[in-house]
Protein backbone atom coordinates (compact mmCIF):
# COMPACT_ATOMS: atom_id res chain seq x y z
CA UNK A 1 0.00 0.00 0.00
CA UNK A 2 2.82 2.37 0.86
CA UNK A 3 4.35 1.56 -2.49
CA UNK A 4 1.10 2.39 -4.27
CA UNK A 5 0.61 5.66 -2.39
CA UNK A 6 4.25 6.57 -3.02
CA UNK A 7 3.94 5.87 -6.74
CA UNK A 8 0.75 7.95 -6.98
CA UNK A 9 2.28 10.87 -5.11
CA UNK A 10 5.46 10.81 -7.16
CA UNK A 11 3.43 10.53 -10.35
CA UNK A 12 1.38 13.58 -9.42
CA UNK A 13 4.48 15.60 -8.52
CA UNK A 14 6.18 14.62 -11.77
CA UNK A 15 3.01 15.40 -13.71
CA UNK A 16 4.11 19.04 -13.53
CA UNK A 17 7.25 17.95 -15.37
CA UNK A 18 5.05 16.16 -17.90
CA UNK A 19 2.98 19.34 -18.38
CA UNK A 20 6.19 21.28 -18.99
CA UNK A 21 7.35 18.76 -21.56
CA UNK A 22 3.87 18.82 -23.11
CA UNK A 23 4.22 22.57 -23.69
CA UNK A 24 7.67 22.45 -25.29
CA UNK A 25 7.47 19.19 -27.23
CA UNK A 26 3.83 19.06 -28.19
CA UNK A 27 2.56 22.62 -28.29
CA UNK A 28 5.69 24.30 -29.64
CA UNK A 29 7.18 21.21 -31.29
CA UNK A 30 10.45 22.33 -29.71
CA UNK A 31 12.85 19.62 -28.48
CA UNK A 32 13.73 21.40 -25.27
CA UNK A 33 16.22 19.59 -23.09
CA UNK A 34 16.52 22.39 -20.52
CA UNK A 35 14.31 20.46 -18.02
CA UNK A 36 17.28 18.21 -17.21
CA UNK A 37 18.84 21.29 -15.65
CA UNK A 38 15.80 23.30 -14.62
CA UNK A 39 14.23 20.53 -12.53
CA UNK A 40 17.43 20.36 -10.48
CA UNK A 41 17.61 24.15 -10.41
CA UNK A 42 14.12 24.35 -8.94
CA UNK A 43 14.95 21.61 -6.44
CA UNK A 44 18.28 23.13 -5.44
CA UNK A 45 16.92 26.63 -4.91
CA UNK A 46 13.91 25.37 -2.97
CA UNK A 47 16.05 23.07 -0.79
CA UNK A 48 18.57 25.76 0.04
CA UNK A 49 15.80 28.26 0.82
CA UNK A 50 14.13 25.71 3.12
CA UNK A 51 17.37 25.10 5.02
CA UNK A 52 17.65 28.87 5.41
CA UNK A 53 14.24 28.89 7.06
CA UNK A 54 12.01 29.99 4.21
CA UNK A 55 8.41 28.74 4.15
CA UNK A 56 7.62 25.79 1.89
CA UNK A 57 5.25 27.81 -0.29
CA UNK A 58 7.77 30.58 -0.84
CA UNK A 59 10.52 28.05 -1.57
CA UNK A 60 8.33 26.19 -4.07
CA UNK A 61 7.35 29.44 -5.81
CA UNK A 62 11.02 30.31 -6.14
CA UNK A 63 11.53 26.90 -7.74
CA UNK A 64 8.96 27.89 -10.35
CA UNK A 65 10.56 31.28 -10.97
CA UNK A 66 14.07 29.80 -11.31
CA UNK A 67 12.87 27.23 -13.83
CA UNK A 68 11.02 30.04 -15.64
CA UNK A 69 14.25 32.05 -15.87
CA UNK A 70 16.14 29.04 -17.23
CA UNK A 71 13.48 28.53 -19.93
CA UNK A 72 13.59 32.22 -20.84
CA UNK A 73 17.35 31.95 -21.40
CA UNK A 74 16.95 28.91 -23.64
CA UNK A 75 14.27 30.79 -25.57
CA UNK A 76 16.45 33.86 -26.00
CA UNK A 77 19.42 31.78 -27.17
CA UNK A 78 17.17 30.18 -29.75
CA UNK A 79 15.21 33.20 -30.99
CA UNK A 80 17.56 36.17 -30.61
CA UNK A 81 20.85 34.41 -31.31
CA UNK A 82 19.43 31.91 -33.81
CA UNK A 83 21.01 28.90 -32.09
CA UNK A 84 19.51 25.53 -32.92
CA UNK A 85 16.76 24.72 -30.43
CA UNK A 86 18.26 21.48 -29.16
CA UNK A 87 21.67 23.11 -28.71
CA UNK A 88 20.17 26.08 -26.84
CA UNK A 89 18.69 23.65 -24.34
CA UNK A 90 21.93 21.72 -24.02
CA UNK A 91 23.87 24.92 -23.37
CA UNK A 92 21.54 26.05 -20.62
CA UNK A 93 21.34 22.56 -19.13
CA UNK A 94 25.14 22.28 -18.99
CA UNK A 95 25.54 25.73 -17.52
CA UNK A 96 22.89 24.98 -14.91
CA UNK A 97 24.92 22.04 -13.61
CA UNK A 98 27.57 24.45 -12.30
CA UNK A 99 24.92 26.92 -11.16
CA UNK A 100 23.21 24.18 -9.17
CA UNK A 101 26.45 23.18 -7.47
CA UNK A 102 27.02 26.82 -6.55
CA UNK A 103 23.47 27.20 -5.24
CA UNK A 104 23.74 24.11 -3.06
CA UNK A 105 27.41 24.49 -2.18
CA UNK A 106 27.74 20.70 -2.38
CA UNK A 107 26.26 17.96 -4.51
CA UNK A 108 23.43 17.06 -2.13
CA UNK A 109 21.25 19.04 0.27
CA UNK A 110 19.22 16.90 2.70
CA UNK A 111 15.88 18.17 4.05
CA UNK A 112 15.41 16.19 7.24
CA UNK A 113 14.26 18.66 9.87
CA UNK A 114 12.97 21.50 7.71
CA UNK A 115 9.32 22.37 7.41
CA UNK A 116 8.40 21.24 3.90
CA UNK A 117 5.14 20.84 2.04
CA UNK A 118 5.14 17.24 3.28
CA UNK A 119 5.29 18.26 6.94
CA UNK A 120 2.73 20.94 6.12
CA UNK A 121 0.43 18.28 4.69
CA UNK A 122 0.97 16.12 7.75
CA UNK A 123 0.15 18.98 10.11
CA UNK A 124 -2.96 19.76 8.12
CA UNK A 125 -3.96 16.13 8.45
CA UNK A 126 -3.42 16.14 12.19
CA UNK A 127 -5.43 19.34 12.49
CA UNK A 128 -8.33 17.84 10.56
CA UNK A 129 -8.20 14.36 12.16
CA UNK A 130 -6.68 14.90 15.61
CA UNK A 131 -7.34 11.38 16.92
CA UNK A 132 -6.34 9.21 14.00
CA UNK A 133 -2.82 7.89 13.59
CA UNK A 134 -3.54 6.25 10.31
CA UNK A 135 -6.41 5.96 7.88
CA UNK A 136 -7.98 2.78 6.72
CA UNK A 137 -8.21 2.62 2.95
CA UNK A 138 -9.69 -0.55 1.50
CA UNK A 139 -8.79 -2.39 4.64
CA UNK A 140 -5.14 -1.25 4.59
CA UNK A 141 -3.53 1.18 6.95
CA UNK A 142 -2.19 4.42 5.47
CA UNK A 143 -0.36 6.90 7.63
CA UNK A 144 -1.81 10.39 7.92
CA UNK A 145 1.41 11.77 6.49
CA UNK A 146 1.26 9.66 3.33
CA UNK A 147 -2.45 10.15 2.84
CA UNK A 148 -2.37 13.91 3.15
CA UNK A 149 0.78 14.25 1.07
CA UNK A 150 -0.98 12.36 -1.68
CA UNK A 151 -4.05 14.54 -1.31
CA UNK A 152 -1.91 17.63 -1.42
CA UNK A 153 -0.02 16.46 -4.50
CA UNK A 154 -3.37 15.74 -6.14
CA UNK A 155 -4.64 19.24 -5.39
CA UNK A 156 -1.44 20.78 -6.76
CA UNK A 157 -1.50 18.75 -9.98
CA UNK A 158 -5.21 19.49 -10.39
CA UNK A 159 -4.80 23.22 -9.95
CA UNK A 160 -1.73 23.33 -12.20
CA UNK A 161 -3.64 21.49 -14.90
CA UNK A 162 -6.69 23.73 -14.52
CA UNK A 163 -4.63 26.93 -14.53
CA UNK A 164 -2.79 25.76 -17.62
CA UNK A 165 -6.07 24.92 -19.34
CA UNK A 166 -7.54 28.33 -18.52
CA UNK A 167 -4.34 30.05 -19.62
CA UNK A 168 -4.34 28.29 -22.96
CA UNK A 169 -7.89 29.45 -23.57
CA UNK A 170 -7.03 33.14 -23.09
CA UNK A 171 -5.98 35.38 -25.96
CA UNK A 172 -2.34 35.05 -24.99
CA UNK A 173 -2.50 31.28 -24.55
CA UNK A 174 -4.40 30.81 -27.81
CA UNK A 175 -1.78 32.87 -29.62
CA UNK A 176 0.89 30.70 -28.02
CA UNK A 177 -0.71 27.46 -29.19
CA UNK A 178 -1.19 28.86 -32.67
CA UNK A 179 2.48 29.88 -32.76
CA UNK A 180 3.36 26.21 -32.34
CA UNK A 181 0.93 25.39 -35.12
CA UNK A 182 1.76 27.98 -37.77
CA UNK A 183 4.36 30.69 -37.21
CA UNK A 184 3.89 32.32 -40.61
CA UNK A 185 0.20 32.88 -39.88
CA UNK A 186 0.91 34.31 -36.44
CA UNK A 187 3.39 36.85 -37.82
CA UNK A 188 0.74 37.91 -40.31
CA UNK A 189 -1.63 38.27 -37.35
CA UNK A 190 0.73 40.73 -35.71
CA UNK A 191 2.20 38.42 -33.10
CA UNK A 192 5.87 38.56 -32.18
CA UNK A 193 6.54 34.87 -32.61
CA UNK A 194 9.93 35.05 -30.87
CA UNK A 195 8.38 36.45 -27.71
CA UNK A 196 5.78 33.71 -27.73
CA UNK A 197 8.45 30.99 -27.90
CA UNK A 198 10.49 32.63 -25.12
CA UNK A 199 7.45 32.95 -22.89
CA UNK A 200 6.29 29.43 -23.68
CA UNK A 201 9.64 27.92 -22.80
CA UNK A 202 9.66 29.99 -19.63
CA UNK A 203 6.26 28.63 -18.65
CA UNK A 204 7.30 25.09 -19.54
CA UNK A 205 10.47 25.19 -17.47
CA UNK A 206 8.72 27.06 -14.68
CA UNK A 207 6.43 24.05 -14.25
CA UNK A 208 9.47 21.79 -14.39
CA UNK A 209 11.26 23.87 -11.74
CA UNK A 210 8.16 23.71 -9.52
CA UNK A 211 8.07 19.97 -10.04
CA UNK A 212 11.73 19.82 -8.93
CA UNK A 213 11.01 21.90 -5.84
CA UNK A 214 8.17 19.55 -4.86
CA UNK A 215 10.22 16.48 -5.66
CA UNK A 216 13.05 17.63 -3.38
CA UNK A 217 10.59 18.16 -0.54
CA UNK A 218 8.92 14.82 -1.13
CA UNK A 219 12.06 12.71 -1.35
CA UNK A 220 13.76 14.75 1.38
CA UNK A 221 16.79 15.99 -0.53
CA UNK A 222 18.00 17.84 -3.61
CA UNK A 223 20.76 16.26 -5.61
CA UNK A 224 22.79 17.71 -8.45
CA UNK A 225 22.26 14.51 -10.48
CA UNK A 226 18.50 14.33 -10.09
CA UNK A 227 17.75 15.88 -13.49
CA UNK A 228 19.30 13.13 -15.58
CA UNK A 229 16.76 11.46 -17.83
CA UNK A 230 13.94 13.78 -16.85
CA UNK A 231 13.08 14.89 -20.40
CA UNK A 232 12.62 11.32 -21.58
CA UNK A 233 10.60 10.60 -18.46
CA UNK A 234 8.33 13.56 -19.13
CA UNK A 235 8.00 12.57 -22.75
CA UNK A 236 7.08 9.02 -21.76
CA UNK A 237 4.30 10.42 -19.55
CA UNK A 238 3.03 12.64 -22.37
CA UNK A 239 3.01 9.71 -24.81
CA UNK A 240 1.19 7.43 -22.37
CA UNK A 241 -1.27 10.24 -21.76
CA UNK A 242 -1.94 10.64 -25.47
CA UNK A 243 -2.56 6.91 -25.76
CA UNK A 244 -4.93 7.08 -22.78
CA UNK A 245 -7.11 9.97 -23.96
CA UNK A 246 -6.58 9.41 -27.70
CA UNK A 247 -7.34 13.00 -28.56
CA UNK A 248 -5.57 16.25 -29.29
CA UNK A 249 -8.20 18.41 -27.62
CA UNK A 250 -6.58 20.79 -25.19
CA UNK A 251 -8.33 19.76 -21.99
CA UNK A 252 -7.86 16.09 -22.71
CA UNK A 253 -4.16 16.35 -23.56
CA UNK A 254 -3.53 18.15 -20.26
CA UNK A 255 -5.52 15.56 -18.33
CA UNK A 256 -3.74 12.86 -20.30
CA UNK A 257 -0.29 14.14 -19.39
CA UNK A 258 -1.15 14.07 -15.68
CA UNK A 259 -2.70 10.62 -15.95
CA UNK A 260 0.23 9.41 -18.03
CA UNK A 261 2.70 10.53 -15.41
CA UNK A 262 0.80 8.73 -12.65
CA UNK A 263 0.37 5.56 -14.71
CA UNK A 264 4.03 5.58 -15.64
CA UNK A 265 5.01 5.75 -11.96
CA UNK A 266 2.67 2.88 -11.17
CA UNK A 267 4.23 0.78 -13.92
CA UNK A 268 7.69 1.60 -12.59
CA UNK A 269 6.63 0.65 -9.07
CA UNK A 270 5.24 -2.66 -10.30
CA UNK A 271 8.36 -3.39 -12.33
CA UNK A 272 10.59 -2.64 -9.37
CA UNK A 273 8.41 -4.85 -7.19
CA UNK A 274 8.89 -7.67 -9.69
CA UNK A 275 12.60 -7.36 -9.27
CA UNK A 276 13.63 -4.94 -12.01
CA UNK A 277 17.12 -3.66 -11.37
CA UNK A 278 16.69 0.08 -10.65
CA UNK A 279 19.82 0.74 -12.71
CA UNK A 280 17.93 -0.42 -15.80
CA UNK A 281 15.11 2.03 -15.27
CA UNK A 282 16.39 4.78 -17.57
CA UNK A 283 17.31 2.28 -20.27
CA UNK A 284 13.83 0.85 -20.18
CA UNK A 285 12.25 4.31 -20.17
CA UNK A 286 14.29 5.26 -23.24
CA UNK A 287 13.32 2.01 -24.96
CA UNK A 288 9.70 2.65 -24.10
CA UNK A 289 9.77 6.12 -25.68
CA UNK A 290 11.55 4.68 -28.70
CA UNK A 291 8.84 2.06 -29.18
CA UNK A 292 6.09 4.60 -28.60
CA UNK A 293 7.60 6.85 -31.25
CA UNK A 294 7.90 4.17 -33.94
CA UNK A 295 4.59 2.40 -33.37
CA UNK A 296 2.58 5.08 -35.21
CA UNK A 297 4.88 4.62 -38.26
CA UNK A 298 4.47 0.86 -38.34
CA UNK A 299 1.25 0.58 -40.36
CA UNK A 300 2.93 2.52 -43.16
CA UNK A 301 6.06 0.40 -43.06
CA UNK A 302 4.47 -2.99 -42.58
CA UNK A 303 3.26 -3.67 -46.14
CA UNK A 304 6.70 -3.07 -47.60
CA UNK A 305 8.34 -5.24 -45.01
CA UNK A 306 5.82 -8.01 -45.56
CA UNK A 307 6.36 -7.91 -49.30
CA UNK A 308 10.09 -8.15 -48.94
CA UNK A 309 9.84 -11.13 -46.65
CA UNK A 310 6.97 -12.91 -48.34
CA UNK B 1 -1.65 54.87 -48.92
CA UNK B 2 1.26 52.66 -49.96
CA UNK B 3 4.38 54.11 -51.50
CA UNK B 4 7.28 51.98 -52.67
CA UNK B 5 10.37 53.80 -53.92
CA UNK B 6 13.45 52.26 -55.48
CA UNK B 7 12.90 48.81 -53.97
CA UNK B 8 15.95 46.61 -54.45
CA UNK B 9 16.31 43.06 -53.15
CA UNK B 10 18.91 40.45 -53.97
CA UNK B 11 18.73 36.99 -52.41
CA UNK B 12 21.83 34.87 -51.72
CA UNK B 13 24.07 37.80 -52.57
CA UNK B 14 27.59 36.85 -53.63
CA UNK B 15 26.79 33.16 -54.15
CA UNK B 16 26.19 31.23 -57.40
CA UNK B 17 22.49 31.21 -56.49
CA UNK B 18 22.25 34.99 -56.46
CA UNK B 19 18.79 36.16 -57.48
CA UNK B 20 18.10 39.81 -58.17
CA UNK B 21 14.43 39.60 -57.28
CA UNK B 22 13.56 43.31 -57.17
CA UNK B 23 15.52 45.74 -59.31
CA UNK B 24 14.18 49.14 -58.48
CA UNK B 25 10.42 49.00 -58.11
CA UNK B 26 8.48 52.24 -57.77
CA UNK B 27 4.80 52.08 -57.01
CA UNK B 28 2.28 54.37 -55.36
CA UNK B 29 -1.23 53.27 -54.41
CA UNK B 30 -4.20 55.56 -53.90
CA UNK B 31 -6.45 54.75 -50.97
CA UNK B 32 -9.24 52.40 -51.99
CA UNK B 33 -7.60 51.25 -55.19
CA UNK B 34 -7.59 47.60 -56.18
CA UNK B 35 -4.42 46.69 -58.04
CA UNK B 36 -3.72 43.47 -59.89
CA UNK B 37 -0.12 42.37 -60.39
CA UNK B 38 0.73 39.89 -63.10
CA UNK B 39 4.06 38.78 -64.47
CA UNK B 40 6.12 35.89 -65.71
CA UNK B 41 7.53 33.32 -63.31
CA UNK B 42 10.30 34.84 -61.26
CA UNK B 43 9.29 38.37 -62.22
CA UNK B 44 9.28 39.40 -58.56
CA UNK B 45 5.55 39.85 -58.02
CA UNK B 46 5.32 37.66 -54.92
CA UNK B 47 8.63 39.07 -53.70
CA UNK B 48 7.13 42.55 -53.96
CA UNK B 49 4.17 41.51 -51.82
CA UNK B 50 6.47 39.90 -49.27
CA UNK B 51 8.59 43.05 -49.18
CA UNK B 52 5.49 45.10 -48.37
CA UNK B 53 4.43 42.57 -45.71
CA UNK B 54 7.89 42.69 -44.16
CA UNK B 55 8.88 39.05 -44.64
CA UNK B 56 12.37 40.41 -45.37
CA UNK B 57 14.03 43.82 -45.23
CA UNK B 58 14.89 45.55 -48.53
CA UNK B 59 18.53 46.02 -49.56
CA UNK B 60 17.65 49.49 -50.77
CA UNK B 61 14.59 51.64 -51.18
CA UNK B 62 11.76 52.62 -48.89
CA UNK B 63 8.22 51.51 -48.16
CA UNK B 64 5.74 53.96 -46.71
CA UNK B 65 2.37 52.88 -45.43
CA UNK B 66 -0.25 55.42 -44.39
CA UNK B 67 2.44 58.09 -44.27
CA UNK B 68 4.72 56.07 -41.99
CA UNK B 69 8.09 54.78 -43.09
CA UNK B 70 7.81 51.06 -42.39
CA UNK B 71 10.93 50.03 -44.33
CA UNK B 72 12.66 48.59 -41.28
CA UNK B 73 9.58 47.42 -39.36
CA UNK B 74 9.40 43.70 -38.61
CA UNK B 75 6.59 41.67 -40.11
CA UNK B 76 4.46 41.43 -36.98
CA UNK B 77 4.50 45.20 -36.47
CA UNK B 78 3.33 45.89 -40.01
CA UNK B 79 0.58 43.32 -39.55
CA UNK B 80 -1.42 45.94 -37.63
CA UNK B 81 -2.10 47.63 -40.96
CA UNK B 82 -1.91 44.69 -43.36
CA UNK B 83 -4.20 41.72 -43.95
CA UNK B 84 -2.82 38.83 -45.96
CA UNK B 85 -4.02 35.74 -47.79
CA UNK B 86 -1.34 33.35 -49.00
CA UNK B 87 -1.12 31.11 -52.05
CA UNK B 88 -0.90 27.97 -49.94
CA UNK B 89 -4.20 27.28 -48.13
CA UNK B 90 -2.16 25.73 -45.31
CA UNK B 91 -0.27 28.95 -44.61
CA UNK B 92 -3.08 31.17 -43.43
CA UNK B 93 -4.64 29.13 -40.64
CA UNK B 94 -3.62 27.09 -37.61
CA UNK B 95 -4.65 23.57 -38.65
CA UNK B 96 -4.98 21.87 -35.27
CA UNK B 97 -7.12 24.67 -33.82
CA UNK B 98 -10.82 25.18 -34.33
CA UNK B 99 -12.43 27.58 -36.77
CA UNK B 100 -13.59 29.80 -33.92
CA UNK B 101 -10.15 29.88 -32.30
CA UNK B 102 -8.60 30.87 -35.60
CA UNK B 103 -11.16 33.64 -35.97
CA UNK B 104 -10.52 34.75 -32.39
CA UNK B 105 -6.82 35.05 -33.22
CA UNK B 106 -7.71 37.16 -36.25
CA UNK B 107 -10.08 39.35 -34.25
CA UNK B 108 -7.06 40.59 -32.29
CA UNK B 109 -4.74 41.27 -35.20
CA UNK B 110 -2.57 44.18 -34.18
CA UNK B 111 -4.00 44.23 -30.65
CA UNK B 112 -2.10 43.06 -27.57
CA UNK B 113 -2.66 39.42 -26.62
CA UNK B 114 -4.10 39.71 -23.16
CA UNK B 115 -5.27 37.28 -20.51
CA UNK B 116 -8.88 37.84 -21.54
CA UNK B 117 -10.93 34.81 -22.56
CA UNK B 118 -10.27 34.15 -26.25
CA UNK B 119 -13.71 32.83 -27.18
CA UNK B 120 -15.99 35.51 -25.76
CA UNK B 121 -19.70 34.95 -26.23
CA UNK B 122 -20.06 38.28 -28.03
CA UNK B 123 -17.41 37.24 -30.54
CA UNK B 124 -18.90 33.78 -31.07
CA UNK B 125 -22.17 35.29 -32.23
CA UNK B 126 -20.29 37.52 -34.66
CA UNK B 127 -18.30 34.52 -35.92
CA UNK B 128 -21.44 32.57 -36.69
CA UNK B 129 -22.97 35.57 -38.41
CA UNK B 130 -20.00 36.31 -40.67
CA UNK B 131 -19.14 32.66 -41.39
CA UNK B 132 -22.73 32.11 -42.54
CA UNK B 133 -22.15 34.78 -45.20
CA UNK B 134 -19.44 32.57 -46.73
CA UNK B 135 -22.22 30.16 -47.76
CA UNK B 136 -20.13 27.11 -47.04
CA UNK B 137 -22.17 25.61 -44.23
CA UNK B 138 -19.33 26.15 -41.78
CA UNK B 139 -21.38 28.16 -39.28
CA UNK B 140 -22.48 24.99 -37.48
CA UNK B 141 -18.98 23.52 -37.42
CA UNK B 142 -17.18 26.37 -35.68
CA UNK B 143 -15.51 24.05 -33.19
CA UNK B 144 -14.12 21.75 -35.89
CA UNK B 145 -10.38 21.81 -36.46
CA UNK B 146 -9.38 23.84 -39.52
CA UNK B 147 -7.26 20.90 -40.63
CA UNK B 148 -10.43 19.01 -41.56
CA UNK B 149 -11.52 21.63 -44.11
CA UNK B 150 -10.91 21.78 -47.85
CA UNK B 151 -8.49 24.23 -49.43
CA UNK B 152 -11.30 26.44 -50.69
CA UNK B 153 -12.95 26.59 -47.27
CA UNK B 154 -9.63 27.44 -45.68
CA UNK B 155 -8.92 30.22 -48.16
CA UNK B 156 -12.40 31.66 -47.61
CA UNK B 157 -11.76 31.63 -43.86
CA UNK B 158 -8.28 33.11 -44.27
CA UNK B 159 -9.85 35.91 -46.29
CA UNK B 160 -12.42 36.48 -43.56
CA UNK B 161 -9.62 36.46 -40.97
CA UNK B 162 -7.43 38.87 -42.94
CA UNK B 163 -10.28 41.35 -43.18
CA UNK B 164 -11.92 40.80 -39.78
CA UNK B 165 -10.12 43.82 -38.40
CA UNK B 166 -10.32 46.19 -41.36
CA UNK B 167 -6.80 46.29 -42.85
CA UNK B 168 -5.40 49.49 -44.36
CA UNK B 169 -3.91 47.28 -47.03
CA UNK B 170 -4.98 43.83 -48.20
CA UNK B 171 -2.37 41.57 -49.83
CA UNK B 172 -3.64 38.63 -51.88
CA UNK B 173 -0.78 36.45 -53.09
CA UNK B 174 -2.19 34.18 -55.83
CA UNK B 175 -4.71 33.13 -53.25
CA UNK B 176 -6.75 31.01 -55.66
CA UNK B 177 -3.88 29.37 -57.56
CA UNK B 178 -3.97 26.20 -55.46
CA UNK B 179 -7.75 25.75 -55.64
CA UNK B 180 -10.03 23.89 -58.00
CA UNK B 181 -11.87 26.17 -60.48
CA UNK B 182 -15.16 26.16 -58.57
CA UNK B 183 -13.59 27.02 -55.22
CA UNK B 184 -11.39 29.59 -56.94
CA UNK B 185 -14.47 31.34 -58.35
CA UNK B 186 -16.12 31.26 -54.95
CA UNK B 187 -13.08 32.76 -53.21
CA UNK B 188 -12.70 35.42 -55.91
CA UNK B 189 -16.33 36.40 -55.50
CA UNK B 190 -15.92 36.65 -51.73
CA UNK B 191 -12.79 38.73 -52.22
CA UNK B 192 -14.60 41.11 -54.52
CA UNK B 193 -17.47 41.46 -52.08
CA UNK B 194 -15.31 42.31 -49.09
CA UNK B 195 -13.03 44.63 -51.06
CA UNK B 196 -15.90 46.70 -52.39
CA UNK B 197 -17.92 46.58 -49.14
CA UNK B 198 -15.04 47.84 -46.97
CA UNK B 199 -13.38 49.88 -49.76
CA UNK B 200 -10.10 48.08 -49.11
CA UNK B 201 -6.87 49.14 -50.71
CA UNK B 202 -5.76 45.88 -52.29
CA UNK B 203 -2.71 44.41 -53.98
CA UNK B 204 -3.50 41.12 -55.67
CA UNK B 205 -1.01 38.89 -57.44
CA UNK B 206 -2.47 36.45 -59.93
CA UNK B 207 -1.51 34.05 -62.69
CA UNK B 208 -4.97 34.07 -64.17
CA UNK B 209 -5.42 36.38 -67.16
CA UNK B 210 -9.18 36.32 -66.66
CA UNK B 211 -8.87 37.52 -63.09
CA UNK B 212 -6.37 40.13 -64.26
CA UNK B 213 -8.70 41.70 -66.81
CA UNK B 214 -11.95 41.29 -64.89
CA UNK B 215 -10.88 42.48 -61.46
CA UNK B 216 -9.39 45.64 -60.07
CA UNK B 217 -9.07 49.19 -61.30
CA UNK B 218 -5.39 49.11 -62.14
CA UNK B 219 -3.08 46.45 -63.53
CA UNK B 220 0.65 46.19 -63.19
CA UNK B 221 2.79 43.89 -65.26
CA UNK B 222 6.12 42.95 -63.80
CA UNK B 223 9.15 41.46 -65.48
CA UNK B 224 12.61 40.71 -64.13
CA UNK B 225 12.10 42.58 -60.90
CA UNK B 226 10.72 45.74 -62.48
CA UNK B 227 7.35 47.25 -63.31
CA UNK B 228 7.01 46.87 -67.06
CA UNK B 229 3.50 48.19 -67.73
CA UNK B 230 1.03 50.10 -65.62
CA UNK B 231 -2.54 50.20 -66.95
CA UNK B 232 -5.09 52.32 -65.16
CA UNK B 233 -8.50 53.90 -65.54
CA UNK B 234 -10.08 53.57 -68.95
CA UNK B 235 -7.04 51.79 -70.33
CA UNK B 236 -7.37 49.06 -67.71
CA UNK B 237 -11.10 48.74 -68.40
CA UNK B 238 -10.52 48.25 -72.13
CA UNK B 239 -7.84 45.60 -71.55
CA UNK B 240 -8.64 42.13 -72.86
CA UNK B 241 -7.03 38.75 -72.28
CA UNK B 242 -5.65 38.84 -75.83
CA UNK B 243 -3.95 42.15 -75.15
CA UNK B 244 -2.21 40.70 -72.10
CA UNK B 245 -1.11 37.60 -73.98
CA UNK B 246 0.30 39.82 -76.70
CA UNK B 247 2.25 41.78 -74.13
CA UNK B 248 3.65 38.62 -72.63
CA UNK B 249 4.71 37.34 -76.05
CA UNK B 250 6.41 40.62 -76.72
CA UNK B 251 8.37 40.23 -73.50
CA UNK B 252 9.30 36.68 -74.36
CA UNK B 253 10.47 37.68 -77.86
CA UNK B 254 12.62 40.43 -76.41
CA UNK B 255 14.16 37.97 -73.95
CA UNK B 256 14.94 35.45 -76.65
CA UNK B 257 16.43 38.12 -78.82
CA UNK B 258 18.61 39.22 -75.93
CA UNK B 259 19.81 35.67 -75.46
CA UNK B 260 20.45 34.89 -79.09
CA UNK B 261 22.23 38.19 -79.56
CA UNK B 262 24.38 37.49 -76.57
CA UNK B 263 25.09 34.03 -77.92
CA UNK B 264 26.12 35.40 -81.27
CA UNK B 265 28.39 37.98 -79.70
CA UNK B 266 29.93 35.32 -77.50
CA UNK B 267 30.68 33.08 -80.45
CA UNK B 268 32.25 35.92 -82.39
CA UNK B 269 34.34 37.50 -79.69
CA UNK B 270 35.23 34.86 -77.12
Amino acid sequence: MTLLIGALTLGLILSLLALGVLISFRIFDFADITPEGSITFGAAVAAVLLTKGAGPFAASSMGFLCGFAAGIITGILHTRFKINGLLSGILVMTALYSVNLHVMGKSNVPLLTETTLVTFAEQTGIAILPEAVSLSVLGRQVSIRDAFTLGFAFLLALSAGLLLYVFFRTNLGTAMRATGDNQQMMRAMGVNVDNMIVLGLGLSNGLVGLSGALLAQYQGFADVQMGIGMVVLGLASVIIGEALVGSRRLGLTITGAVMGSVLFRLLVAIALRWGLNPNDLKLITALFVFVALIVPQLPARMPRWMKRHA
Amino acid sequence: MLEITGALKTFHKGTPNEVRALRGVNLALDPGSFIIIIGTNGSGKSTLLNAVAGVFILNEGTICLKGQDVTRWPEHRRARMIGRVFQNPFSGTAPSMSIQENLALAARRGLPRTLGWALERRLLDQFRERVRLLNMGLEDRLDNAIGTLSGGQRQALTLLMATWVRPDLLLLDEHTAALDPKSADQVIQLSQEVISRDALTTLMVTHSMHQAVNLGDRLIMMHKGKVLHDFRGAEKKRLKVEDLIARFQEVRRKDQMDESTADMLRRQYI
